[in-house]
């Protein structure tokens, strides 16, 4: 009888252990991000993960962590600078610790879709569209980030190797905004069109343009890009 | 135009923090460098000296050059009106107001609401600011979204040019700015003449942090070449393209500009280059490039300073609103920024009454308000006139203790000289003002830019000319669309 008892408490015990450490980590993590203590972030996942700790709870209190930070940022409590700078110490932690480690034990992780974003041929303008890209990571997308001066054939090609489910094209010139037309207009050609999706945005961008060249959607800021990214995928808001 | 105001000059830097901006400034030069896309621009870099790496295309531009650029620089440059009353001369603390340009909205003055611009919004907005007496420059205030996207610079000088006498200043959006100067060559009488008439100016910009752009460095030399003035600076936003300090995005963007100058003054000596930063903040609960911040204004203070004692031509903004509508805080967001960019002593002041919603949406009647928020400013900054007349000794010893001015041959003599005039702003009292129907600022200044718009007539291009200028219009389309 005692023994049954002892038997039953010590797997219990230690399971016990182990949610103390998990939560233990989990809090760690959250702190080094709600601080933006890149380091500590890095640190964190390090011990952890040489303690044998599970990745993909690893990755799931990143992600927690990550929408406590746009939460706090809707709420006006986070500013921008801090939001993006949070989005880019998770970034780095997640692809250059915890997906190496991931793909090994063959599990990718999960997240809500892929986005491939860049700006237009033609068009060397960066910030607006790393905006974007870094807040649709923080929602929990996984980010294609082409960089600027993006010629069609590129953004082609990544839809057709990649598993893309959004593409995102900038733009900031007039004179560069024809270039998202004729993107479309090439994923039409190639038959690529209908697999994925296309938002447009850039500050000469406007919803009519969005209309005329068949666009999925049009944002004039990153929040609502993730709002629409969200909207057009069919993804509840949590 | 505000002719070497008197008063209200702002320095807001000590000769000893001038000194550590300006040498900042050369070690980013010499250190960090600056990203040129444009293949001749490197070559050219190089030829004088620059230390060039062809495969980063990072240029460090060592400090004798870029002072050398700085003494090579036009002191004054002239900025011709088609009709010679309206010539503007660039220099000193000689104060000018100009239209802001690019908008792809407007906030319709006939139906109250927000749509996409047109061309013939362009041609009202030139028509206005060519009767408005306090605008001085003209800039295509909208973008016609009603032509194809390559050509729409095009189409916005094509406009601009038909309806003003003023001189006219023109955002290159990366398009070849050869197009460009034929086109107002057709009007003076071909390319060397415009040398001489130079009617129009470009805009075009670096892309912060520390690039210059493959068609705008391109344009920049184009401009130096042909001897037109041009405006080359950059537009960083403190936080994300600039650091967050305002000394440090003052350095950045016065190395980019200054980098720009020495592309220019290596192409054609003497190039007529107009200095500045278009240096603002990037909001951080949106991530918008605020038109409305005082940042930007402290910076207008910063780099005209900086611009004077480098005796190079400056620019400068004023007369915008991060606003959606014509309301207190566009109003308040205009004068601000106008009074700070004017006391500054800037040559250009751009965006005038222009800029709601961050540079998107224009509004004539903003235009309007702004013209008269300028007429004060213009009052204030020629400060007071003190001479033995002025000072009214006489009149003051006749009237007397307890007599009254209204009668007096000096006060008829003064009164208009030395007094403003409100054209739009209301002293009514209370009771006139509701029996003339309670209107506000905005519902008066919407009747006087709808009056304007119907009365005044812009001296027309002569028959001869105007076909000139729509020959050249459809042979600089049929090239670009024919890409």
């Amino acid at each position: 009888m005692n023994e049954i008892i002892i038997r039953k408490i010590i797997p219990f015990y230690k399971i016990h252990i182990l949610l103390i450490q998990m939560s233990e980590t989990a809090r760690e993590i959250k702190e080094a991000l709600l601080t933006l203590d890149r380091e500590k972030l890095i640190q964190t996942t390090k011990t952890s993960l040489d303690k044998g700790e599970n990745p993909q709870e690893l990755l799931s209190a990143i992600t927690a962590a990550l929408r406590e930070v746009g939460d706090k940022f809707e709420s006006g409590e986070f500013f921008l600078v801090e939001l993006v700078s949070a989005g880019e110490a998770a970034k780095t932690v997640i692809s250059e610790y915890l997906k190496p480690v991931l793909k090994k034990i063959g599990s990718e992780g999960k997240h809500l879709g892929v986005i491939a974003i860049g700006t237009v041929a033609g068009d060397i303008h960066d910030i607006g569209k790393s905006i974007v890209a870094s807040m649709l990571f923080t929602a929990g997308f996984e980010i294609l980030d082409l960089g600027v001066d993006v010629t069609v054939e590129k953004f082609i090609e990544t839809v057709k190797n990649g598993n893309v489910d959004v593409v995102a094209m900038s733009a900031l010139l007039s004179t560069t905004l024809p270039m998202q037309r004729e993107t479309i207009e090439a994923l039409k050609k190639k038959d690529l069109r209908d697999k994925v999706k296309v938002i447009v945005g850039g500050s000469p961008v406007t919803e009519e343009w969005a209309k005329e060249i068949g666009a999925d959607g049009f944002a004039d800021n990153a929040s609502e890009a993730v709002r629409l990214v969200k909207k057009i995928l069919d993804i509840s808001e949590r | 135009m505000i002719e070497s105001p008197k008063i209200g000059i702002f320095e807001i830097f000590s000769r000893d923090e001038l000194y550590r901006i300006h040498t900042a400034t050369l070690e980013v030069l010499e250190r960090t460098g600056v990203r040129v896309e444009e293949e001749k621009a490197l070559e050219l870099l190089n030829s004088i000296g620059a230390d060039v790496n062809f495969s980063t295309k990072i240029v460090k531009i060592p400090k004798h050059i870029v002072e050398d650029a700085i003494k090579y620089s036009a002191r004054t440059v002239q900025f011709a009106g088609r009709n010679k009353k309206f010539d503007l001369k660039l220099e000193g603390k000689r104060v000018n107001f100009g239209l802001g340009e690019g908008a792809i909205n407007i906030l319709d003055y006939k139906t109250g609401s927000i749509r996409p611009s047109t061309k013939t919004d362009i041609i009202n907005a030139t028509k206005l600011a060519d009767a408005l007496s306090n605008i001085d420059f003209v800039m295509p205030l909208f973008t016609a979204q009603d032509v194809p996207k390559p050509v729409m610079p095009l189409h916005d000088l094509h406009a601009s040019l038909k309806n003003t006498e003023k001189p006219i200043m023109v955002v290159d959006f990366g398009l070849d700015a050869t197009h460009l100067i034929n086109m107002a060559a057709s009007v003076v009488g071909g390319r060397d003449k415009l040398k001489d008439r130079p009617i129009l100016g470009m805009y075009s910009e670096p892309i912060s942090p520390l690039t210059h752009g493959r068609e705008h460095t391109r344009n920049l030399i184009e401009f130096a070449k042909a001897e037109l003035p041009i405006v080359y600076i950059p537009s960083p936003a403190s936080c994300s393209t600039a650091p967050a300090t305002m000394a440090g995005a003052i350095v950045q963007s016065n190395a980019e500009t200054l980098s720009g100058n020495v592309i220019a003054q290596f192409s054609k000596k003497g190039a007529r280059f107009i200095y500045g930063a278009d240096t603002t903040n990037m909001d951080q609960r949106t991530g918008v490039f605020s038109y409305g911040a005082p940042e930007w204004m402290i910076v207008n203070l910063a780099m005209a300073q900086l611009g004077r004692h480098y005796e190079l031509p400056i620019w400068s903004t004023g007369g915008c609103s991060d606003s959606k509508v014509l309301d207190g805080q566009a109003t308040l967001e205009a004068s601000l920024s106008l009074f700070a960019a004017a006391s500054s002593g800037a040559n250009l002041i751009h965006d005038v009454g222009s800029f709601l919603n961050f540079g998107l949406t224009g509004s004539l009647e903003l235009i309007t308000i702004c013209d008269e928020i300028i007429s004060m400013i213009s009052y204030i900054l020629k400060g007071v006139e003190v001479t033995d007349e002025t000072l009214a000794l006489d009149v003051i010893d006749k009237v007397g203790p307890g007599g009254q001015f209204m009668t007096q041959e000096h006060t008829l003599k003064f009164f208009k000289k030395e007094h403003w005039m409100p054209k739009l702003l209301d002293r009514q009292t209370r009771s006139t003002w509701e029996k003339t129907g309670s209107k506000d600022l905005a519902t008066r200044a919407n009747e006087r830019t709808k009056e304007i718009l119907a009365k005044h007539q812009p001296t027309p291009l002569s028959k001869d000319i105007e076909n000139d200028l729509d020959n050249e219009l459809r042979k600089a389309e049929k090239k670009i669309l024919q890409k």
